[in-house]
This record gives structure tokens, sequence and C-alpha cells, in this order.
């Protein structure tokens, strides 16, 4: 006779048992995110956690088709080509185009940025027409506004179906500052989806504003804004205004933050920077609040709030 | 390798509690003791299951009878009527297997002579509740135990109220402190959660119920509230008040006759939330429409006609885009053999579903920078004629299921329950991989699976597990590395399960871990990977009754 004690001490070792097994089957598991706090973001890919892959201490460069060896097995794959339309890219750029050709046996490509803390990795479907055998992708590469200005390397390599990565081939890209060039800037960004404008007070009284009318004497050398970012809460990302000036009369200029509409959030930092030939002089940061908006001086109409004031010598 | 050994595991546990019923059927044979009968409890403070309120609420669940008064072929029949009072049953033997209060009611409209119409047979006497029997009606599938006053009566109708609230904090494994693109969802899925707290008021007199159930949860943004249930019923009652009824015809919304799981209470189910096929083929379990069920002898039917667009459908939940909905039954069987009750059958779903058309469009310019130069060329514009209008077209459907559960009281401290359902659909996905062959070219066929050992030790300890697999598309190809290839789109889930539960309630406090091993992720070799999103929740379930 079985005891109940012993029926249960069995189903107890049992159930551990299952326990056990079911943790283990489950340690192959993938780990992703969204990857939206990597500076590179890749479209349809999947962005791993993990450090890139492969040594990228040097580029492989072009590498010729290894040999197959005596047993048929195919060398891991290699990156064949990378056409890139343009290697200056701004940051904050979206969809980025670049055609990555690999070896016939390569099943993925990862992709990493420079300091990335992961890395992307994208499948290889479709054969090449003009390099057949091979295979190719188009990666769409999407860049994060924080990035900073200057030289970087793009990491490609491929792995075929064992998991195998061949020598990886980088891409040299040059980030450029998001800001347009110009002899002086007063640039404006924010971090919340706000309708928020930019106004300048020139010396001699002169308001420049995304609305400003000006008049056919001033000439294509006035200032001028370059956008007006989320103009009537229709958002694009941008989050940005800049006035550019190519003529800089001397005297004071006054930079004021207005507020056209909080778009429903209830408030949001912004930043104004002072450029001179692409070097920041000055900077002022601050913070805006939708309940500004309903105040008798804020809105649209209202002048703004004073966010910088600096002078040019004459 | 993984699925096989689950499946394993599986069978392993099925095995193990099926021999561990045979082994106790030998222990009980040696010691001379009815094995089954649940221990006698002290008469409780309220009286004993008088007479249910309402009809049972809803659907062929395990135990949970048609609309009407649910009663099992083995309870003993009410004895003959001498008045209003209940009067104690004639005490035979115990009951081959701890029984439900539920099961062990009567019809509602005899508590008050009255009330009480005359061709209606009186109420079955009050009968001593046992704590198993108690204790197992809360894992059995039975809405409410009837054994309590009404709350009120309205004219003929004996009013109840009742309601639980499900709370609880979850982990899971693809969390992530973000937002979606579109601002709107939340990918952070670590937090604490009500996904349900629900209100009941039931009515019902010889011939007719009414069933509100109403819900809110917190599992959505900000909240969801809604009607679960609005069920307008006429019965035809079996002469023998704890049988089912012979006929219950219902319109409103109730839940989907379809198999086991759908048709249950998230009340009494012990894991958290059902299988995955089963929230795929039928989300939110509730539908608009008409239904016949009921039962004579072990026999139990279904046939529902119903809009097709179960509640929670993520498009057209709720409603009816179709004037030709979903024709759904289910035949089966609710009997005991020997000291295991068998509760199964076999259902059937056929209808049509709709895939939207598309509204005419207008011309527009779209900018695309080609080349990079950051300056608009004739390369960069281009041209998007507008296209007329597309009409909406509709597709067949189609469903089976077969669905059987045991159950015994396999010792006097531990009740088990062994719970198995299989389902396959054409273009029945409505839930996840939702089902359209119009735009996807193809017809959708998927099918999955249920398996679950359930058990009730000492009255208060809970342990399950239960897998469970689904299969969207057993056909599904991508591309990889330049070929097209089948590949898999499999999700299978295990959940391990543990808990505790005050004796004689459906208030429970219990943890759940589901290892899930899906095709959703992409390893290296271009082929769909195992995403890491394992879940844990540990739930406080607090009852009405």
């Amino acid at each position: 006779m079985v005891s109940p004690g012993t029926l249960f001490r069995s189903a107890a070792r049992l159930s551990l048992i299952a326990l056990l097994a079911l943790i283990c089957a489950c340690d192959d598991q993938v780990e992703v995110t969204n990857g939206l706090e990597a500076k590179l973001r890749v479209a349809s890919a999947q962005y791993l956690e993990d450090g890139y892959p492969v040594d990228t201490k040097t580029d492989a460069g072009v590498v010729p088709p290894a040999p197959v060896s005596d047993g048929g097995v195919l060398p891991p794959p290699r990156i064949s080509s990378l056409e890139s339309l343009n290697n200056s890219v701004e940051r904050g750029m979206v969809g980025k185009t670049v055609r990555v050709v690999t070896s016939e046996n390569a099943r993925t490509v990862a992709i990493g940025l420079e300091g990335d803390p992961g890395y992307w990795l994208i499948p290889v479907a479709a054969r090449s027409i003009e390099f057949a055998p091979d295979l190719e992708l188009s990666a769409a590469l999407d860049f994060d506004r924080s990035l900073p200005v200057g030289p970087t390397k793009v990491w490609f390599a491929a792995s075929d179906a064992d998991g195998r990565y061949g020598p990886a081939r980088s891409l040299d890209l040059t980030i450029l500052d998001d800001v347009p060039s110009a002899p002086l800037v007063v640039s404006l960004s924010w971090s919340a989806n706000f309708d928020l404008d930019l106004v300048v007070v020139q010396p001699d009284g002169k308001v420049v504003t995304n609305k400003a009318v000006r008049s056919a004497t001033e000439g294509p050398n006035a200032a001028k804004i370059d956008l007006d970012s989320n103009s009537a809460c229709v958002f694009d990302g941008h989050r940005m205004e800049n006035a550019l000036f190519t003529q800089t009369p001397p005297g004071e200029y006054q930079v004021y933050v207005r507020q056209a509409s909080s778009c429903g959030l209830p408030t949001t930092g912004w930043s104004v920077r002072l450029l001179r030939e692409g070097v920041e002089l000055d900077r002022s940061t601050g913070a805006s609040y939708a309940f500004e908006t309903d105040l008798p001086n804020g809105g649209p109409t209202g002048p703004g709030r004073l966010a910088l004031r600096f002078n040019i010598g004459g | 390798m993984t699925t096989r050994l689950h499946t394993n595991i599986t069978r392993l546990l099925v095995t193990l509690s099926l021999a561990q019923l045979g082994l106790a059927e030998r222990v009980a044979a040696q010691s001379g003791a009815p094995l089954p009968a649940a221990p006698v409890a002290p008469a409780p403070v309220a009286p004993a299951p008088v007479a249910p309120v309402a009809p049972a609420p809803v659907a062929p669940a395990p135990a949970a009878p048609p609309a009407g008064v649910a009663a099992p072929d083995a309870l003993p029949a009410a004895g003959p009527a001498t008045g209003s009072e209940p009067v104690a049953p004639p005490v035979t033997e115990p009951p081959a297997l701890p029984v439900q209060p539920v099961e062990a009611t009567a019809a509602p409209v005899v508590v008050a002579p009255v009330e009480q119409a005359p061709v209606v047979v009186p109420a079955p006497p009050a009968k001593a509740p046992q704590n198993g029997a108690a204790h197992a009606a809360n894992l059995d599938g039975d809405e409410l135990p009837h054994d309590a006053e009404p709350l009120f009566k309205v004219g003929r109708y004996r009013v109840q109220a009742s309601g639980y609230v499900q709370a609880q904090y979850q982990r899971a494994d693809e969390s992530i402190d973000e937002l979606s693109q579109d601002g709107l969802r939340l990918l952070n899925q670590t937090s604490f959660v009500v996904p349900r707290a629900r209100a009941l008021i039931e009515g019902s007199n010889a011939f007719s119920s009414l069933i509100i159930e109403y819900d809110v949860a917190s599992l959505n943004n900000p909240f969801t509230a809604g009607v679960q249930r609005a069920e307008a019923t006429l019965l035809w009652r079996n002469p023998n008040n704890t049988r089912v009824p012979w006929l219950a015809t219902t319109f409103g919304i109730f839940r989907t006759p379809f198999g086991n799981e759908a048709a249950r209470s998230a009340r009494v189910r012990l894991f958290a939330e059902n299988a995955t096929i089963t929230r795929a083929f039928f989300p939110g379990q509730s539908d608009t429409g008409f239904r016949a069920e009921g039962g004579v002898a072990w026999f139990r039917y279904a046939l529902a006609f119903v809009n097709g667009h179960p509640i929670n459908e993520p498009r057209w939940g709720g409603r009816a885009p179709l004037k030709q909905g979903d024709a759904l039954g289910r035949l089966g069987v609710d009997t005991r053999v020997g000291k295991v009750r068998l509760f199964g059958g076999g259902s059937l779903l056929k209808g049509r579903g709709i895939s939207p058309g598309s509204p005419a469009t207008k011309d527009s310019i779209t900018v695309r920078d080609v080349n990079e130069s950051g300056v608009v060329t004739a390369q960069s514009v281009t041209l998007v004629p507008g296209r007329s209008a597309t009409a909406s077209q509709t597709f067949e459907r189609w469903g089976v299921g077969v669905d059987l559960e045991l159950s015994a009281q396999v010792l006097d401290v531990w009740r088990l329950w062994v719970r198995g359902e299989f389902m396959f659909g054409q273009n029945l996905d409505r839930g996840l991989f939702i089902s359209d062959p119009i735009t996807q070219g193809f017809d959708g066929r998927g099918y999955g699976a249920v398996a679950g050992v359930e058990s009730l030790l000492w009255q208060v300890g809970l342990l399950g597990f239960r897998y469970d697999f689904y299969e969207p598309n057993p056909d599904s190809t991508a591309r990889v590395g330049g070929d097209i290839v089948k590949v898999p789109r499999r999700i299978s889930t295990s959940s391990l399960l543990g808990g505790v539960q005050l004796p004689g309630t459906s208030t429970r406090l219990f943890a759940q871990y589901d290892f899930v091993k899906d095709h959703l992720g992409l390893s290296t070799d271009g082929r769909p990977a195992d995403l890491k999103n394992n879940r844990f929740l540990l739930r406080l379930q607090v009852s009405l009754w």
C-alpha cells in the first residue's frame, strides 16, 4: 500500500523536476527592447542589448571570398559592400538608407553604432540581382538627436545559419549639428510636444518671428526663422526653431520664448543657445507650463518669456 | 524540443494524478471508508443552500450548467415538497463526490409560497453543506452558491447581488519603461493592476430570469468599464429543481457556449487568464445574441446565434457589422463514472466575418529626400494619385472543439481536476493574429489545446499546472537568406500556480508563473526565436460568495 505521504512526496519531486526543466528550457530566450535608448535605430530590426558580437578594433575592409573548405563548409559570411549616398548625416535624421550586400550564406546582419550599448539584428531576405548569388538588404537608419557632432562609425557584420559571424565592416559617417549654419544663430529647442515660438528682438526694435512679414527692402539677408515647429499642434518631431542672422547689427538682442499652445500637455523644458559660426557662446534653459497660455500676457499674442539677452559689439 | 518536453511533463502529471486516483481508491477500500466523501462541516451560521435566486449565469462551463438551476445528476433529488419550510433531506448515503452549493440548491421560485406558481415544483429541502462541497464549488465553475437569502424581492422576482474583485501585482520580462510611438499605450507591464472588478445582479422567478454583470478593469488606459453580461432568460424548468432546466432561452449578452474555457467564469477559473487559443478565438468571452440551452439527465446541449464579435474583439467588439453572424453550439455530457465526475463535449461554430474596404482618397504629394541632399529636387517630390473606394467583403469562418474535464475527491484532503480542450478554427482568430483572408490572401487556419491539473489540498491549498499552445498558422512562411521557408509561429505557455483559498469561498491569494515559448523574436540564423516574455503575477481575489 502506498501512503498518501509517499504520494505527495512523489508529486512534489515530480513538480520540482518539471519546474527545473521548464526553467532550463527557457534559457535560450531572446531578450529584446524597442531600442529607443540607442543612439542608432534601424527599422524592421530587432535590438539586442548585448555588446556588438564582432571585434570592431579593425575594419575588415573588402574581404575577398574565402575558399570553401574540403568538407564543403562555407566560411563565415562577409559584408561584400556598403553603399551610402551621403556620409554626412544630421543628428535626428530618419530613414537614412544603407545598401548592404553580403555573401550568399548570410542570414542576418548585426548593425551597431560606435558607443551604443547594443546592436540591431536584421534579416537578410532578398537575393541581389546585381551581385548574384550574393544577398542584399536595405537598412533604414535613424539617428538620435543627442548624438555628438563629429565622426563616428556604424558597424556591419553578417551571420550565417550556424550563428557564425564574419568580419565586421564599418561605415564612416560625420554627424552634423541639426542647427543650420549661419554667421549667427539663436536656436530654441524643447522637449515635449508644445507649440513654442522663438522671438528675437533686434537692436533696432525689429522683431524676428516665424510670422513676421519682411519687407522687400530687407532682401534675402534679413534675419529669419527657419521653421515653425509644431505649428497649430501639428507635430513634426523637430521641436526646434532657429533664428538665422547673416547680418548682425551691433546692439542688444533679446530672445523670448513664446508659448502658442501647450497642445494638451502640462509642461515642457526648453533650451536657447547662441551660436556664432557653429560655436556655442551662451545658453539658457527653462520650462513652460500649460497654464501660462491662459495668462493675460500669455498665449500666441503675448510677448513670451525673456530667455536670453546678448550684445553684439559695433 | 521544449514543446515536447512540456507535453511530456503534462503527460507525467496527468499520469501521476490518475495513478494517485487509483491508489486512493485502494486506500479507501482497505480502510473501509467511503473515500470521496468530504468531511461534514459544522453547521454554518448561514442556512444551508436554499434556493438560488437566479439561474446559474451562463454557459455550460464545467459544472456551470446552463442558465437556470443547475444540479449534477448525481446529486440527491429534491425531496417532496411539504411547504415552504426547508426540510432536511433524507440522508441515504454520503454523496459520491463532494458537491457544490449551487448544484445542491433548487429553483428560486419556491421559497416564498405566496409567490409560488402553482405548477412549480417546490424548493428542495435545505441541505447541510459539506466542507468539501463548498470548497470544490469554487473551482468547479459555479457562478453563485445561491445559499443566501435574496437581497430583496420585487414582485415575484427574487433579487440577489454579488461581486468580486481581482487585484494583482504582475511582472513581465518584456516590460520596458516606455510608451508606444503614438504615445497612447504603455509598454511597461510590470505594475499593479485590477484586471476585473465585477458586480452582478440576478433576479428570477418561475419562468424567467435576468442577469446584469458590470465590469471595471484597469488594464487599459485609463480604465475600461462596461457590461460583461446582460441576459434575459425564459425558462422551462425540469420538475426536479435540482436538475438543469430542460430549456433556457436567452437574449442578450452572454458567454459564448463553445468549449470549456470560453464559457467559464473568471471568478472560478483557477489560473489568472484563459489559454492563448481561447483568448484568440473568443476575446472577451461574451457575445450578443440568442441562446437556447439545457439538459436532460446526463445530456447537455446549447445552441446560439450571435453577432460573431465578442466584446473584447479589437475592431468590432460588441457590434455587428454583418447581418449574418455566427451560429454555434455544444453537445456534451455531465455525469459521473464511478467516483469521477466527467464533464465534456464537442462544439461547432460557423459564421461570417468582414474585411473592411477602404475610403476614396484624394491626390497628394509626398516628399522624400531620396538623395539625402537636404534640398527639394524633382526626384524627391512624388505625386500620389487618389484612389477610388473599395467595398468591404465578407468571408466564411468556422471552428470545432472538444473538451473534457475529470474531477474527483482523490483523498479526504485532496480534490483534483484534470482538464483538457482542443480547438481548431479557420479564419476564427479575432483577438491575436486576427484573421482576414481577404487582405492576407489565404485562409488562416489555427489550432491549439490546453491541458491542466488543479488541486485543492486540505481545502485551503491551491496547486495547479497548465500547458497550452496555439498554432496560429501552421503554413507560415518567411524569407530567410533569399529563400522562402516554412517557419514556426506556435506560442506555448506552461503555467505553475500555488496559493491559498479561504475555505468555503472563492477568496484566494495565489502566485502564478508563466513560461512562454513563442517565435516572436529573431535569431542570428534569420529564423524566428523565442522572445523573453515570461510572466509572474501575485493575485488576490475577494469574492462576495
